[in-house]
């Protein structure tokens, strides 16, 4: 893991390149336009931030940009290397597309195997294991790009997920104080 | 339940050379100390012992006990051996008053008695079970049914301490079988056939499916239990038990517990390797004691141990993450996460370089697919709730939106209006200081908390507080000193997270 610090540094600095993007582009946005902006360029920078090591920030760029509206910005956040982190995220939505297939099929036959073996014994482990599903299938969903993630890589691209989110609401709100002083001297 | 604990506390005195396992040996202990009374006079009820040379074990050796009074116990309790179909509980309960605290010299004495050849800790706990059949045997054909139904009990016993010395998860593998081991009984006292068909199922998924030992553990004590129930109620096998009982299965001690069974049923081929005589070691990679050696089994050890490991950082970055169970450690997780999402949001909304209304900023939020916001942040519920939460969230969604757009509304216009809104709705604006107080002091239910949606009062005050909408009777939210920055707080959130990033709150929430 890259010390917090570092990471903090990555992430304002494309940041602000971002805000700066977005005032320059549109003079007057409405409030609404503008958080959406805020928040996309925040999210991209600390993506990007990542370089596109993990599989959560490479979801994210290719989501972020296949808005057309976003592209742009994207691309400038991402900078130079903008072409090849599209291009690897490209290939996770490719390769996560047959990973969903399969998926399905396994599913499917572990359905009517588990019917098999149902009996009160083993209510208390089966419901454990049934609770465990559910909440991986929700933290999937949380996760950018966690669809197709084994259980293993979840718990990994959650903890990596974890650490930059943190890194990326510090940041923030240092911002926004800083700029509510500035604002009210 | 006397007669159970006595049994159990037989079986723990018997199991404790070959399993060692300090619970066991400390119940033990306990039941060793209490019942040793009553021992004595259900040795008198029961004169009969069943196969002299089994009580021989013990009686020899006793001789070298070093607590002379239970050996004069002993002795006193042993009448006539000759009679056959007799009470199980007898020579358990002789073992049963042996001194815990001797379990080397049992062990040695026991399985050279019975399997000369075998110096093996583990042959000795496979001859209990031996035993245990030969009994349940006798007691089948001498038609004994409560005898029968102790003798059940014992194997019970002896199963759920197995099942509880069985490596990987203790605590799973007990759970599931003392859940077993209450069940069985009541099936027994149905006696119904159809008890025998699902016996077997499960002796076939018990056997094929013990490769992972912490599966394997649970489903197999099943099994056995089933096992032994459907072998009471089927008289045919009867003849098939003591002979199948003598199948050393090899591998691991496990393995010999589940072959037992399964030629018991004769349904399904033991995983290990069946036949042989009882007393030839196999020439098998002993496993360490609860995993088996199954390359299937190590690669799932070596998975599990690894989300374990990642399991174990995670709980180091998640607040109130010291829950041991996989499934409440994955909600923490998930509360987390969620939470801070929502924090992102909320800054990403807060007045960074610029001042904003605050109709649009409630606006927003309800365009947000149904006020994700609010969304996000009601996972404040407890762990049970998720899907409870869910739904509720999107009926209070509703109209806590409707809320803040008439508060937004009349929070431009003017104060005292706005707060006489709330108040008709039973919510009230409150400094975030107070809140935090409130917040700090009340101990959070576990309703699912719809919560928080930040609210930028502040935007519209100009003032230096931001000034959550609370209900009257719950609050939350941490403290914030002056700060308009919109955050968001839930409410699991708010009060564990001590040391949370989150300073400032503004937050509607309702029980």
């Amino acid at each position: 893991m890259r010390p917090p610090t570092s990471l903090k540094k990555e992430f304002l600095k494309k940041w602000i390149m971002g805000l700066q993007l977005c005032s320059s582009s549109k003079k007057e946005m409405s409030f609404l336009e503008r958080k959406k902006a805020i928040k996309l360029s925040a999210d991209v920078a600390m993506a990007s931030a990542r370089n596109a090591t993990t599989r959560w920030s490479r979801a994210l760029i290719s989501n972020a940009s296949k808005d057309d509206s976003n592209k742009g910005l994207v691309e400038c956040i991402l900078g130079p290397e903008s072409e090849s982190l599209k291009r690897a995220s490209m290939s996770l939505v490719l390769c996560n597309k047959r990973n969903r297939s399969k998926k399905i099929l396994r599913k499917s036959c572990s359905i009517r195997r588990a019917r098999k073996s149902s009996s009160q014994m083993v209510m208390a482990s089966s419901i454990a294991k049934r609770l465990v599903k559910k909440r991986t299938q929700v933290l999937k969903s949380l996760v950018p790009g966690g669809g197709s993630m084994s259980e293993f890589s979840l718990i990994e691209e959650t903890l990596d997920y974890i650490l930059s989110l943190r890194a990326q609401v510090d940041v923030m709100r240092h911002l926004a104080n800083a700029t509510e002083l500035l604002n009210r001297k | 339940m006397q007669p159970c604990s006595r049994e159990m506390q037989a079986i723990n005195s018997l199991l404790n050379p070959s399993q060692i396992s300090l619970q066991d040996l400390q119940n033990g202990h306990h039941h060793h100390h209490h019942h040793q009374h009553q021992q004595q006079q259900q040795h008198q009820h029961h004169p009969q012992i069943p196969n002299p040379s089994q009580i021989q074990l013990p009686n020899t050796h006793f001789d070298s006990s070093s607590h002379d009074d239970f050996l004069e116990q002993m002795l006193s309790t042993l009448p006539s051996w000759s009679d056959l179909p007799a009470n199980p509980k007898s020579p358990w309960e002789l073992n049963a008053s042996n001194p815990i605290s001797m379990p080397s010299n049992k062990s040695r004495d026991l399985s050279d008695d019975t399997t000369p050849s075998n110096p093996d800790n583990v042959q000795f706990a496979f001859d209990e079970s031996a035993m245990l059949a030969s009994k349940l045997r006798q007691h089948q054909i001498s038609g004994n049914s409560s005898a029968a139904k102790s003798a059940l009990m014992l194997q019970q016993q002896l199963l759920l301490s197995r099942g509880v010395a069985m490596g990987r998860s203790p605590s799973n593998g007990s759970g599931a079988g003392e859940s077993g081991l209450l069940q069985l009984p009541l099936s027994l006292s149905n006696g119904d056939s159809c008890l025998v068909d699902r016996s077997q199922n499960d002796v076939v998924d018990g056997s094929s499916s013990f490769k992972s030992p912490n599966q394997g553990g649970d489903g197999s004590v099943q099994a056995l239990y089933n096992g032994f129930a459907g072998a009471l109620h089927g008289s045919g096998q009867a003849s098939n038990q003591a002979q199948n009982f003598h199948h050393p299965q090899g591998g691991s001690m496990q393995a010999q517990n589940y072959g037992a069974p399964a030629t018991v049923m004769n349904q399904t081929p033991a995983t290990g390797s069946a036949g042989g005589a009882p007393a030839q070691p196999r020439q098998r990679v002993r496993a360490r004691r609860g995993q088996a050696t199954d390359p299937h089994s190590i690669a799932e050890r070596l998975r599990r141990e690894r989300i374990a490991e990642r399991m174990k950082a995670l709980q180091e970055l998640v607040p109130n993450a010291n829950k041991t169970d996989k499934a409440s450690m994955l909600d923490e997780i998930i509360d987390y996460v969620k939470f801070l999402q929502l924090q992102v949001k909320v800054l990403s909304m807060s007045r960074l370089g610029g001042a904003a209304a605050v109709a649009p900023l409630v606006a927003d939020m309800s365009s947000e697919g149904g006020g994700d916001c609010i969304q996000a942040s009601g996972t404040s519920g407890p762990t049970g709730g998720r899907a409870t939460n869910g739904t509720q969230t999107t009926t209070s969604n509703d109209s806590l939106t409707v809320t803040e757009h008439q508060v937004a509304k009349l929070m431009e216009e003017d104060m005292g209006s706005a707060m006489q809104y709330l108040q008709g709705k039973g919510l009230c604006l409150m400094p975030i200081s107070l809140a935090t107080a409130i917040s700090t002091t009340t101990c959070h239910s576990r309703n699912p908390m719809v919560a928080a949606a930040a609210v930028a009062a502040s935007n519209i005050n100009n003032g230096s507080h931001t000034h959550p909408l609370l209900p009257n009777s719950n609050a939350d939210g941490p403290s914030s000193p002056s700060m308009s920055v919109l955050t968001v707080q839930s409410a699991t959130m708010g009060n564990g997270l001590a040391d949370a990033p989150v300073k400032d709150a503004a937050s509607v929430s309702k029980p």
